[in-house]
């Protein structure tokens, strides 16, 4: 799948540096701690959940679980709650991931400027992050309300709906309202992220830029942006994991409702859970995991090529 | 910046005021009827009888109270969960930025065979939802007795902060330029000794991301504490707190002002963290 | 195990005590201490993980374990009380899966046999068959306990949760109304009472399944049986269809349910009763604190609808069980005589709001002074339940939802709803 496509180790660059006889071994020192946590603990039940895959496992009864090959997968196939629980995925990760980094990114550049009181904005922004995520799902769910909403009570008396909305008795409007609930909750991580990378740009290149006569945007598009990339490529990259994976904001606000409009893939993994259909719920996430992994690929190559070389 | 004349003398601090408005609001407004929820009395004869869950938009409550504070440390332990869930926070903390600065400089800086194998083993064991972990997770915590413990909990949690910790801190070492690492290391440093006295004073910014999201993520967490906290000696304040948010009948009052308990102790600490460590590093990093 | 015979003198004498103890007096001592002897001599420490609604659930099942663990100084009782009843479930079954099941565990109904057919639940029928109190149980409650007439005791419920009809008093005075009796009197009474936008019949629930479970009962009054003797499921008979499209059209054509229906569920139906804008609402009794405390005499309630001549009153027992994890049985079966006697069955119905299991408790005048207990006790003739021990009972349970508020939102018909909800009873996905 994907193989090492660097050059091999460099010895003679290695010995120029540390004359140590050693120095085979010494990467794989750095690297054992975090590799033994992860392989350990997180790929072996990730390998487990691989083989319920391919069995018809009940949480109920895990010993009577029998081996039935590509049944689960055939299933899938013919399954529509799967089959568009893919597109809702998609959706789901692309309106949060986005509308996270459309928030994040000004909000970033705007506290990397220096102003008096820039302390406590920084600290307010990271409140929505910080903020319980049962708490936060029943505030914007309460905050929506149908009935008694401060958000229809708002825009009511401002003269923009005639009528109360029951937002989450609808698709859109329960997808609109769960997007914005988790993009609140997930953009202080974003925005304090890409400060922290606009903090380590030297402030010597923007002086020398504007000597040389450029003027905010060039700045902006030659200087910041290029430091940014990497970290707005990574933040695309874990944050599209991280909602592929998001069960918690979508079901207390939804259950997954109405009807199916909100089951993403993992909600429906979760369901089924709750089912103790584990056999096939670990088919739904396997199969999850590994679009995923296909569509990271590319970022890993990128990684690789870039940042690792 | 440009000081061109009299008209940007204005817009300029105009522009921030606005700016600094708009996040505020953004960022506020909502956490403000948590804490206005908080301080509105729930409608009650006595313990005996649960309380009203959603009730009519109230914007400025007539007759503010502390009593859900009194309420949510009468029916529960509130510090002893609070210092729980500081224990396990803290912890993991620790664990994942130490060893994902130390997975992260391995990765960075040295080229060993199967490098890139090893990345993407442990992205991909990122990739698996945790509903399905459950049972072979709770296996293996079981037999090396992890359950209803600190180290067990630490652990667990790790493993889910710890690659976005690895990834971020990849990021920021890759833009650390070489000179610096390799002139302490002709004044003879160990590899590790530059680590340490070199490079991650110049990450800061990235550790204090990297720590504050793997401290959230795990102060916030619910899941693992649920299955691996059974026991009142370890367990952390989500699973506490969500019955009173989840209740039926919820207590909103008392879940609000749980939930500002339970906020803003960390946004103070990341407000005095943050000032001591980003600000002073906006001047630039690596001089010569 | 308590396999030696009790001496008569002494049986009479220990039912003289039992009945003492259970009629009379405030316990400050669990009941059981009265009753008989404890068998459990040497320590011994039990887990028992249950469910909590709320956190006044939750404190009263940690002080009810305290009561335990302090009256005695051999068993101490470790008790989990976070998890909400759909959450308890999950955390039951995984740690059980994984080998780290508790010994004792809360459940409802529904889940009973579940929990049996896969070897979870232990039953305790070894040790009911001698409790003296065993003749206090209402009949209702001893058929629930086990789900076949051919098994065993399976565990031991100590309350019930009856479905009443709860309505504004006031509106139908001011309307002239009676309160309905007769199901299409419901639909009638929902449609003359909504006034859209400021006010609307019925509080009609879409947003999980409890919205479904409501309508069971009536499915069940206008003869559909669900699933037969002979394994036939009559789910899509015509009967059950037309009764849930009078229930959807309420919300589709009377309009006489909020917009909101589809995506409601508990918090936002109790806050339409509390603010004014919905006339009646169909839930259990341990609603009626609150709402008590909001409308006080405006809100009534009257036994809920029936299709045709049989009344059925859904009531579901809820209570404690015995896991087959536990190693200490006699010690489990202590503390589960404890909870369901004395102070702690009375805090865990009168004070929850739901009905006792045993007439002695029920014979207590708080359930009658009350009208909304008095009104569950008194529909304890009509009180039924759906088959939950069917087979694929679970499959069907979790899986309808979401086809309910496709078929609020028009998006399938009624008809194809219960084409669903047929197959999903008979064990097709």
């Amino acid at each position: 799948m994907i193989g090492p496509f660097w050059p091999q180790p460099d010895r003679a660059a290695g010995q120029r540096l540390d004359r140590r006889h050693r120095l085979d071994l010494l990467p794989y020192a750095f690297v054992t701690p975090i590799s033994l946590l992860l392989l350990a603990i997180s790929l072996y039940p990730s390998l487990y959940a691989v083989q319920l895959a391919f069995t018809d496992a009940s949480l109920l009864r895990l010993v009577r679980a029998k081996f039935i090959g590509l049944q689960n997968v055939l299933r899938l196939a013919s399954d529509p709650i799967f089959l568009q629980g893919l597109w809702r995925t998609i959706r789901w990760d692309v309106a949060v991931v986005l509308t996270q980094l459309a928030i994040a990114l000004p909000i970033a550049l705007f506290l990397n400027l220096k102003f008096r009181g820039r302390g406590v904005v920084r600290a307010a922004v990271v409140i929505p992050y910080i903020v319980p995520p049962a708490v936060t799902s029943l505030l914007w769910m309460y905050m929506f309300d149908g009935n008694f909403g401060v958000v229809n009570d708002l825009m009511v008396r401002l003269g923009i709906l005639n009528e109360y909305v029951p937002w989450l008795s609808d698709p859109t409007g329960s997808f609109a309202v769960v997007v914005a609930a988790m993009v609140w909750a997930g953009q202080p991580l974003m925005a304090i992220i890409l400060l922290a990378v606009l903090q380590s740009i030297p402030g010597e290149l923007y002086e020398a830029a504007t000597v040389d006569g450029a003027n905010p945007w060039q700045r902006f598009r030659f200087i910041t942006l290029p430091h940014l990339i990497p970290t707005i490529l990574f933040l695309l990259l874990l944050r599209t994991i991280w909602m592929s994976n998001h069960i918690d904001v979508i079901f207390i606000m939804t259950r997954g409702g109405p009807g199916f409009s909100n089951y993403t893939e993992a909600v429906y993994s979760f369901m089924l859970t709750n089912q103790f259909a584990i056999g096939y719920s670990s088919a739904v996430a396997v199969t999850l995991a590994i679009i995923l992994v296909a569509a990271s690929a590319l970022y890993v190559r990128h990684l690789a090529q870039r940042v690792l070389a | 910046m440009r000081t061109t004349g009299g008209r940007s003398r204005w817009v300029r601090p105009a522009s921030l005021t606005l700016g600094s408005a708009a996040i505020l609001v953004y960022s506020l407004a909502p956490f403000l009827w948590i804490f206005i929820s908080s301080i509105t009395p729930e409608v009650k004869a006595d313990l005996a009888k649960p309380w009203l869950s959603v009730r009519r938009m109230e914007y400025f409550p007539t007759h503010p109270t502390l009593q859900n504070y009194h309420d949510l440390f009468r029916n529960v332990a509130f510090p002893a969960y609070f210092q729980n869930s500081a224990i396990v926070a803290t912890g993991t903390m620790i664990l994942a930025l130490l060893v994902a600065s130390l997975g992260a400089y391995g990765f960075v800086r040295f080229r060993f065979r199967g490098r890139g194998s090893l990345l993407v083993a442990m992205l991909m064991a990122y990739m698996t939802p945790s509903v399905v972990l459950l049972v072979p997770l709770l296996v293996i915590f079981r037999s090396y007795g992890l359950i209803n413990t600190y180290q067990g909990l630490i652990l667990a949690e790790a493993t889910h902060t710890a690659p976005f910790v690895l990834l971020l801190m990849i990021n920021y070492f890759s833009t650390l330029p070489r000179e610096l690492e390799e002139a302490a290391q002709v004044d003879g440093c160990s590899r590790l000794g530059t680590l340490f006295r070199i490079v991650l004073p110049l990450s800061l910014p990235g550790l204090v991301a990297g720590g504050l999201f793997a401290f959230i993520a795990t102060w916030n967490n619910f899941l693992f504490a649920f299955l691996f906290a059974t026991t009142d000696r370890v367990k952390t304040l989500p699973v506490i707190m969500r019955l009173f948010a989840l209740g039926e009948p919820a207590v909103w009052g008392v879940s609000a002002a749980g939930a500002i308990l339970t906020t803003l102790p960390v946004a103070l600490l990341f407000l005095l963290f943050q000032r001591m460590l980003m600000s002073g590093l906006a001047a630039g990093a690596v001089k010569g | 195990m308590n396999s030696q015979r009790i001496p008569r003198r002494r049986a009479l004498g220990l039912m003289a005590a039992a009945g003492a103890a259970a009629v009379g007096s405030l316990i400050s001592r669990p009941a059981w201490l009265c009753a008989q002897a404890p068998a459990v001599r040497r320590k011994v420490k039990l887990t028992f993980w249950t469910f909590a609604d709320n956190p006044v659930h939750q404190k009263m099942i940690a002080d009810a374990v305290e009561v335990f663990n302090k009256a005695q100084s051999f068993i101490t009782v470790e008790v989990d009380a976070t998890a909400n009843s759909i959450e308890i479930r999950n955390k039951i079954v995984v740690a059980f899966a994984a080998g780290s099941g508790p010994d004792l565990g809360g459940t409802q109904q529904t889940f009973v046999e579940d929990y049996y057919d896969n070897g979870v639940l232990h039953p305790v029928e070894e040790f009911f068959r001698k409790w003296e109190a065993r003749d206090d149980y209402f009949p209702y409650a001893l058929n629930a306990m086990r789900s076949k007439p051919s098994q065993p005791t399976l565990w031991m419920p100590n309350a019930i949760l009856p479905y009443i009809l709860y309505y504004r008093a006031d509106w139908f005075q001011e309307a002239k109304l009676n309160p309905p009796v007769t199901y299409d009197e419901f639909i009638e009474a929902a449609r003359k009472l909504s006034k859209p936008p400021e006010r609307y019949g019925y509080a009609l629930r879409g947003g999980d399944y409890n919205g479904v479970q409501v309508i069971e009962p009536i499915w069940g009054s206008a003869g559909v049986k669900f699933v037969d003797e002979s394994g036939k499921v009559d789910l899509d008979s015509p009967e059950a269809i037309t009764v849930t499209e009078k229930w959807v059209g309420m919300f589709t054509k009377d309009k006489s349910a909020p917009p909101t229906a589809v995506s409601d569920r508990y918090p936002q139906n109790f806050a339409l009763m509390e603010g004014n804008k919905v006339a009646m609402w169909i839930y259990g009794t341990q609603a009626h604190p609150p709402l008590d405390a909001a409308l006080g005499s405006r809100i009534q309630a009257g036994p809920p609808p029936r299709a045709k001549d049989k009344l059925c009153t859904l009531a579901n027992p809820e209570g404690l069980m015995m896991l087959t994890s536990c190693k200490e049985k006699e010690a489990a079966w202590e503390f589960l005589v404890h909870m369901s006697s004395g102070q702690p069955a009375r805090t865990f119905t009168q004070v929850r709001g739901l009905l006792p299991v045993r007439k002695s408790i029920a014979a207590e005048p708080v359930f009658q002074q009350n009208r909304f207990f008095r009104l569950g006790v008194g529909l304890s003739s009509s009180w039924w339940m759906p088959p939950y021990s069917h087979k694929h009972w679970a499959n069907y349970r979790d899986k309808i939802a979401p086809y309910f508020q496709q078929a609020l939102r028009q998006e399938i018909s009624a008809k194809d709803f219960h084409v669903q909800a047929a197959t999903a009873l008979r064990g097709d996905a």
